[in-house]
């Protein structure tokens, strides 16, 4: 268990030296006396969060990279990290979720199976190159705009930031190894995405936006895919791939689901603003649905287990569509947003 | 081996739903690709597939090397199109080794080693770990906003970024455990974080002038630092730390060496622009001269090191003497560095409060 000793008394030191040094420091401590203790899944971020250092404020007011607890210095340069509101980012698992990227960490060149992958008839094989081809290219984007948001975070919600470089770093991971799993078994990269959605992540103006758009939106329907190609794959590495791909979206999708609860909770005034966005965001992804034909035929033959069975193939991905569509709903009413069922684009699902 | 055209033409033909199926028409299949005892690396896959960066890329969507384009792509401004703008050869196997040595500081770290110190160490490793952990994670912000700018022809230099970043949050949480984990707290502010003395890098409005600032300077000195880890940790949970720390930041710093160098041999014109930004970043190379420090911006920064190195506020005079020496190491290892880069000729026009530290170059 986390435990904190606090000692009433901090010591005092003479600042005399016969080298000219400051040593006020040495006078300096926020609260001493504090002793995190390791829990059972060792020393975690959420284990030091102790007295004033687990104190997280409503409004972060410095601006400068000072260390939330720290003693602040006065006229400190602020380094401009405009979201510095509690209500805009963060979540109480922040923490946990931080440290559970860090324990199921993997990494696509040793911990998928590609042994395992058998060769394929040409129509499978291409056809697995081009769904591929698109998770990676949208796990790209993930981390283009992930990364622009690092800095805009404030220094006083130091957690998130660490939970966004982790993202970061898992859509990275993602990318690569979609990308090696298109040219692994013989097959080569396939067309792009039309890139309306992708437009409107990289677009986002504000981190709720991002995050709504990223982390629900993008989250949900990329997790069912990625759960679907888990089913569908023939070899052990496809399903590994696949399997753990969909682990990651999880988090993301816990982060993003009680972020967004938690702000319409205290910024009810905001929930017409968050229908906005999820508008825009779901007429995207109907029009890259229409514009992606390689994609769509491409998990149509999959579906469909080769060629033959396009046609049928062709219904079992209106039935992946209208769960994708499905568990996003369900997604938002997790976020205490049930109304979105009367309010989806209706071209989403079809 | 193909699909066959006949089997696509009839099934296009068919009363069923229409289907468009061009995507599957005149691709062959190629050899598949055998992991190595290393796994399945991305220089692999280059290497199979004969898959190289371009040197300028036309790539105006968001489509990553080798993706078929569509012509209703959108189309995205990338302002890093060439590849000497970021680029660094050593890059996708510097992504490989950081994907190989992530490491947990909740697990890796045997906190159960630290023990109780004198006060006056406790307050001296908390007030560094404070100070720490406000410049750590700035060479994570820093990289992130240039990764949208990168072309993604170039993806291997994103992904390797996005390392960094997921290193440097690491570094800060490891700091901030040790700051609160054996009795003490955080401390105060440092001066030049007050200050932002790494506002140079925030401000950098060029991809070079940010890495040479952040990985050939800055994270090489704290590389130097660290690797001193030995001498500054006082029990083997702070020796470790220090040890892997050190470990990751020697991947920041060969990042920022080799993109140097592949500015040295592709854009020899731009010399001149380096140098002015190592004049701009070299003096916080030497922060004392003569047993005393510079004024007060590095304040927090050096006096705990000075008194974890000499063992305590009573041997502050054996601190600045191991200070002396960490500086003359930090200096030679930067122009060891830079002489990797090309940029031998640096020993020569350097800032003269570094020359008392430099050695003879070996023969």
């Amino acid at each position: 268990m986390a435990a904190a000793q606090q000692q009433k008394h901090p010591p005092r030191f003479s600042t005399e030296n016969n080298l000219g040094l400051d040593l006020t420091w040495m006078n300096a401590v926020s609260q001493w006396g504090t002793r995190a203790r390791p829990t059972e899944n060792g020393l975690t971020l959420g284990a030091i969060n102790l007295g004033v250092y687990g104190e997280i404020p409503e409004v972060y007011a410095n601006d400068s990279e000072m260390a939330r607890g720290s003693i602040p210095r006065p006229g400190a340069i602020g380094v401009g990290n405009p979201v510095r509101e509690k209500a805009e980012v963060w979540t109480d698992d922040v923490p946990d979720l931080y440290e559970e990227s860090i324990r199921r960490r993997w990494r696509p060149s040793l911990d998928i199976p590609w042994e395992t992958i058998a060769p394929l008839s040409p129509e499978l094989e291409l056809a697995t190159a081009q769904f591929v081809t698109v998770l990676s290219e949208n796990a790209l984007v993930c981390l283009d705009v992930i990364a622009r948001w690092l800095r805009e975070i404030s220094y006083g919600f130091h957690e998130v930031k660490l939970l966004m470089a982790v993202q970061e770093f898992e859509a990275g991971r993602h990318f690569e190894a979609f990308r090696k799993r298109a040219v692994v078994n013989g097959g080569r990269l396939g067309f792009e995405s039309s890139g309306k959605f992708l437009r409107l992540l990289c677009d986002s103006k504000t981190f709720n936006e991002t995050s709504m758009l990223l982390h629900i939106t993008h989250a949900s329907f990329a997790r069912t895919l990625y759960n679907a190609g888990a089913k569908f794959s023939s070899s052990e590495g496809d399903r590994t791939l696949f399997t753990l791909c969909a682990a990651d979206m999880e988090r993301w999708l816990a982060y993003g689901t009680v972020r967004l609860r938690g702000m319409l909770e205290n910024k009810p005034d905001r929930r017409e603003q968050v229908h906005s966005y999820l508008l825009r965001g779901e007429i995207a992804l109907t029009e890259d649905w229409h514009r992606d034909t390689p994609f769509r035929e491409a998990l149509a033959v999959l579906l469909g287990g080769g060629l033959a069975g396009v046609g049928e193939g062709l219904k079992r991905v209106g039935e992946l569509r209208s769960r994708q569509v499905d568990d996003y709903l369900e997604q938002l009413d997790q976020a205490s947003l049930p109304e979105r069922r009367e309010r989806i684009f209706p071209g989403l699902r079809t | 081996m193909a699909v066959d055209s006949n089997t696509l033409e009839m099934l296009r033909s068919d009363t069923g739903p229409a289907l468009d199926l061009s995507w599957l028409e005149g691709v062959e299949l190629t050899d598949r690709i055998a992991p190595s005892k290393r796994g399945l690396i991305l220089s692999d896959i280059a290497a199979a597939r004969a898959d190289t960066a371009p040197e300028h890329s036309e790539n105006l969507s968001l489509r990553p090397r080798g993706t078929r384009q569509i012509l209703n792509a959108t189309r995205v401004a990338m302002r890093l199109r060439d590849k000497a703008d970021t680029w660094a050869e050593n890059c996708a196997l510097l992504y490989e080794e950081a994907l190989a040595r992530q490491w947990s500081s909740a697990t890796d770290i045997p906190w159960e080693t630290l023990k109780p110190l004198p006060d006056d160490l406790e307050l001296a490793m908390c007030q560094l770990c404070t100070h720490l952990c406000e410049v750590e994670f700035t060479a994570a912000d820093v990289p992130g906003q240039w990764i949208p700018a990168i072309s993604p022809d170039h993806f291997e230099v994103k992904l390797f970024l996005a390392t960094q970043a997921m290193d440097e949050a690491r570094h800060l949480e490891v700091f901030r455990k040790r700051a609160l984990a054996n009795g003490g707290g955080l401390m105060r502010q440092s001066a030049d974080s007050a200050a932002s003395a790494l506002r140079s890098i925030m401000d950098a409005s060029d991809f070079t002038e940010m890495s040479v600032i952040t990985h050939v300077v800055g994270e090489g000195q704290v590389l130097t630092m660290f690797r001193m880890g030995e001498f500054v940790g006082l029990s083997e949970a702070e020796k470790k730390i220090f040890r892997l720390v050190a470990q990751d930041e020697s991947r920041h710093v060969a990042f920022g060496v080799m993109h140097l160098k592949y500015i040295a041999e592709h854009q020899p014109w731009r010399r001149e622009e380096i140098h002015s930004y190592l004049d701009r970043a070299e003096p916080s190379l030497v922060m004392h001269k003569g047993g005393r420090i510079f004024g007060t911006a590095f304040t927090e920064r050096l006096e705990p090191l000075i008194m974890l190195l000499g063992g305590g506020r009573d041997h502050l005079n054996e601190g600045m003497t191991s200070i002396e020496e960490i500086t003359r190491r930090m200096v030679n290892e930067y122009m060891q560095r830079l002489s990797v880069a090309g940029f031998g000729d640096r020993r020569g026009r350097c800032i003269p409060a570094i020359e008392p530290y430099l050695e003879p170059t070996r023969s």
